[in-house]
């Protein structure tokens, strides 16, 4: 059996049991991230554009400061490497929308695939993401057009549709297993119909940005050198919001900070292409120098060469880079000009 | 009751007349954008009809036409620019022109009397192809969704005091009494022990991620290269110490609070004499902190103890590039 | 730059961390006077001679306490004397408007001193210095940078070479 029917109550109570640490969508408002669940405190019923934070989930696994190594120098000049600590509590995510559950397959693609990266394999594998279909669409959301829907569980362990007090859940990867078995005794199971009779209700409203994902990479490439690039990014202002806030922006700069003269440690913190220095060269040549190459290449990175790498884009359609951006950048409308436009 | 489509003709008028004229080469100038109500800055140029029909001005144009002069300098030197600006643009201008960052007579400004602005955001996306836009004492109404000014998230606006400043154009005529400077915010804060203000402005830097956007859209954030960014400068071994000692590491790239504190406050007194308290900053974060909090510890003391007015006039010296003999004293522990 | 703990000192207490930016044609003729004239004075701080009260940016203040120091003087000139003429009244205008900032976010204005002392107040530097010890002792160790005592490498690197 891959789905099945429980109470609400009885999911508050199973991820209880398991005492592992719970974080769900602040819904503080405007802006805020995903927060832990207090003891006994109620999950979210509902999820949509209006209870998904502004900061994405990928802080728990991949932290804007994340110590890699320490040092420390001895008197007799050997030198001692701390152990990096490449862990966090076992943590479930609840509760997010597809476009932050799908994230974890653009990060994954990125940090795993290939060759797994230590710091980020070793708080994945303690991270376990229970999406929800999500019953509202924003102003800035183009989940649709980018290969997902509001009941797409990629990325999940589980997925949850809502359906009056009752939950369905269905069952999409191994990772949750402990928790799936404590919800499944006695619980009755969902049918495949039943399962598509409640997805139903997650349909795609109608989204303000619509554009043709198939044929969306090879038109980006001929626009590699359009005069639009500069049109597009006249007007932005190289802060790092977009990417910072992207649920899949994922680069990052390593610094070693030393905190006297005999020990220190060796940081790793978000950067973006976004900054001028980002693409700096120790020669101080840098070939992204202007504003228009760079958001050229975040568009591209998303569209053209994650997909040709990874058969998916890097982009789940949030709308956060949107709405948040303070000089109205707007990807999707870039996208749409360029090429993708239905 | 102001009609916002009427005062967005006028600027039309006025814009393609001073290009026509060939008074400027390029405007700067809010156009709508595709997310409506939102509006963005926009270059726009002789003969660029497309862009001239969406030439806008209404409590939605939030941006400052000053952060694009500001960005885009380097395109834009040598030509004859129009510039459209708010009260508060125009102030954050002339900071601009005491620092000799811009040339006045490079620039036809045109200003339009700003009663207050409102995020887009709060608003429907209005349907159909003209929407009415209006404002009054109490607020703004956008087709049939009506909001109070004090409801419209910009509170930096509520105490805006800033008109009757001197452009070129003018466009408009104020509708609302002007506030005073408030800091209330300010003494709540300062009735505090230290130890809990420390706590309180420690919560702030923590929380602080580093993506510069407050510096990026600040109008009158405008050194070329940051203090806290590394800088572009080709290190080899044979660079000497003293290339070296030029560019030293204010601030890495830890976030933390000690980190992150040398970058707020480094801003702070960055802005000190030259914040003219638009609140682009607080609004861009997006993590919602609140930075007038700190940038308000320097403006209060440029505006009450130093008397100080930021930006009224381009021919009034920098703050900090100025000083008088009657400046207060280090009172010790008293001050 | 990072400011050690001053290994002697009065007692097991709490020894504080004074950094002290001092003007090269005032008080750092001040502080040289103190010394011969055998003026008594708590040793907890480190003196940093500067040309000029001119030359301190803000960010070497704010960049001292986030190291560390528990309390900062900067000392120059008094009005009307700097060997520059006129580098101590923007002294003046840009510390004070720190020291409002500072005092803002909680940092006690005994932390933070900006004092005038010519080259022949040796005992006025005593005083201030034994002034500015007491109260920081008083107050205690500096919470808001908590995390504060890291250098960057290339910090690091700029000093040594």
């Amino acid at each position: 059996m891959s789905a099945i029917r429980v109470p609400a109550s009885r999911m508050e109570k199973a991820l209880a049991e398991t005492g592992w640490r719970v974080m769900v969508p602040s819904g503080a408002g405007r802006k805020g991230g995903y927060v832990e669940l207090r003891a006994g405190g109620r999950l979210p019923r509902e999820c949509g554009d209006h209870t998904k934070p502004s900061t994405p989930p990928k802080g728990l696994v991949f932290p804007n400061n994340e110590e890699l190594l320490s040092y420390v120098l001895g008197v007799k000049g050997e030198i001692e490497v701390g152990p990096a600590s490449h862990t966090m509590a076992r943590t479930v995510l609840y509760g997010t929308p597809p476009c932050d559950t799908a994230s974890f397959r653009a990060l994954d693609s990125a940090l795993l695939k290939d060759m797994a990266e230590p710091g980020y394999a070793g708080k994945r594998g303690l991270l376990g993401v229970i999406g929800m279909a999500c019953s509202r669409a924003g102003r800035w959301c183009f989940c649709t057009s980018v290969g997902l829907s509001p009941r797409s569980n990629i990325g999940a362990d589980l997925m949850v549709y809502p359906d009056g007090d009752d939950l369905l859940v269905e069952r999409v990867s191994d990772r949750l297993d402990g928790l799936w078995k404590r919800l499944e005794a006695g619980a009755a199971g969902a049918d495949e119909k039943a399962l598509r009779a409640v997805e139903g209700k997650f349909v795609p409203r109608v989204l303000n940005f619509v554009f043709e994902a198939e044929k969306l990479a090879d038109a980006l490439e001929k626009a590699f050198g359009s005069p639009y690039w500069k049109e597009f990014s006249e007007r932005c202002v190289s802060c790092g919001i977009c990417t910072f806030l992207c649920p899949t922006c994922h680069c990052f700069d390593i610094t070693d900070v030393a905190k006297d003269e005999l020990s220190g440690k060796r940081l790793r913190t978000w950067d973006t292409c976004q900054f001028p220095e980002f693409t700096g060269e120790t020669s101080a040549h840098n070939p992204r120098k202007e504003r228009w190459a760079r958001q050229r290449q975040r568009v591209l990175h998303k569209f053209l060469y994650h997909p040709r790498n990874h058969g998916h884009m890097m982009c789940t359609g949030c709308g956060r880079c949107i709405r948040y951006c303070p000089v109205d950048i707007n990807i999707a409308e870039g996208v749409m000009r360029l090429g993708g436009s239905k | 009751m102001r009609d916002y489509r009427s005062e967005s003709a006028r600027l039309r008028e006025i814009v393609s007349g001073l290009l026509e004229r060939g008074e400027v080469e390029l405007v700067v100038a809010w156009t709508e954008g595709e997310d409506r109500p939102r509006t963005r800055e926009t270059l726009i140029g002789k003969g660029r009809e497309d862009l001239l029909r969406k030439v806008v001005w209404s409590p939605f144009c939030t941006t400052s036409t000053v952060t694009f002069l500001k960005k885009n300098k380097a395109a834009l030197a040598g030509k004859r620019l129009g510039v459209v600006v708010k009260d508060c643009d125009l102030q954050a201008l002339n900071v601009l022109l005491q620092e000799h960052f811009l040339k006045r007579e490079d620039l036809v400004i045109i200003g339009v009397r700003c009663d207050g602005l409102a995020e887009a955001d709060l608003f429907p996306r209005p349907e159909g192809a003209e929407v009415p836009i209006t404002s009054d004492g109490g607020g703004v109404t956008v087709g049939k969704q009506r909001r109070a000014w004090e409801d419209s998230g910009f509170t930096t606006c509520l105490t805006c005091s800033y008109e009757d400043m001197k452009p070129d154009h003018v466009v408009g005529e104020y509708g609302r009494k002007k506030g005073k400077p408030e800091w209330g915010h300010l003494a709540r804060l300062q009735a505090l022990e230290p130890g809990k203000r420390r706590e309180h402005y420690a919560a702030l830097f923590e929380s602080c991620i580093r993506c510069y956007a407050c510096r990026e859209v600040c109008p009158v954030c405008a050194c070329v290269e940051c203090a806290i960014d590394p800088g572009e400068r080709a290190i080899t071994p044979r660079t000497a110490p003293s290339v070296k000692a030029c560019a030293p590491v204010w601030a890495c790239r830890e976030r933390s609070v000690s980190e992150n504190a040398v970058y707020l406050l480094t801003r702070t007194m960055h802005m000190a004499g030259r914040c003219v308290r638009c609140g682009w900053c607080e609004r861009a974060c997006p993590v919602g902190l609140p930075l007038m909090e700190i940038l308000d510890l320097s403006n209060d003391a440029v505006r009450r103890v130093y008397r100080y007015e930021v930006g009224r006039d381009p021919a009034d010296p920098p703050f900090l590039a100025s000083y008088a003999e009657t400046d207060p004293d280090d009172k010790g522990a008293g001050h | 730059m990072t400011v050690e703990t001053p290994t002697t000192g009065a007692g097991t207490g709490f020894e504080p961390r004074i950094v002290a930016f001092i003007c090269n044609w005032c008080t750092y003729a001040a502080a040289d006077l103190a010394g011969v004239s055998r003026l008594q004075m708590p040793p907890n701080t480190l003196n940093i001679r500067v040309m000029c009260s001119g030359r301190i940016n803000p960010m070497l203040v704010i960049r001292a306490f986030s190291q560390g120091a528990d309390g900062v003087l900067v000392s120059g000139c008094h009005m009307g004397d700097c060997h520059y003429i006129t580098g101590n009244y923007y002294a003046r205008r840009r510390l004070l408007t720190l020291k409002s900032v500072l005092t803002g976010i909680g940092i006690e204005p005994e932390r933070f001193r900006v004092t005038w002392i010519s080259a022949a107040e040796a005992q006025d530097y005593q005083r201030v210095i034994t002034e500015i010890v007491e109260n920081v002792k008083r107050l205690g160790p500096l919470t808001l940078f908590r995390d504060g005592r890291v250098v960057a490498r290339e910090t690091t690197g700029c000093a040594e070479g």
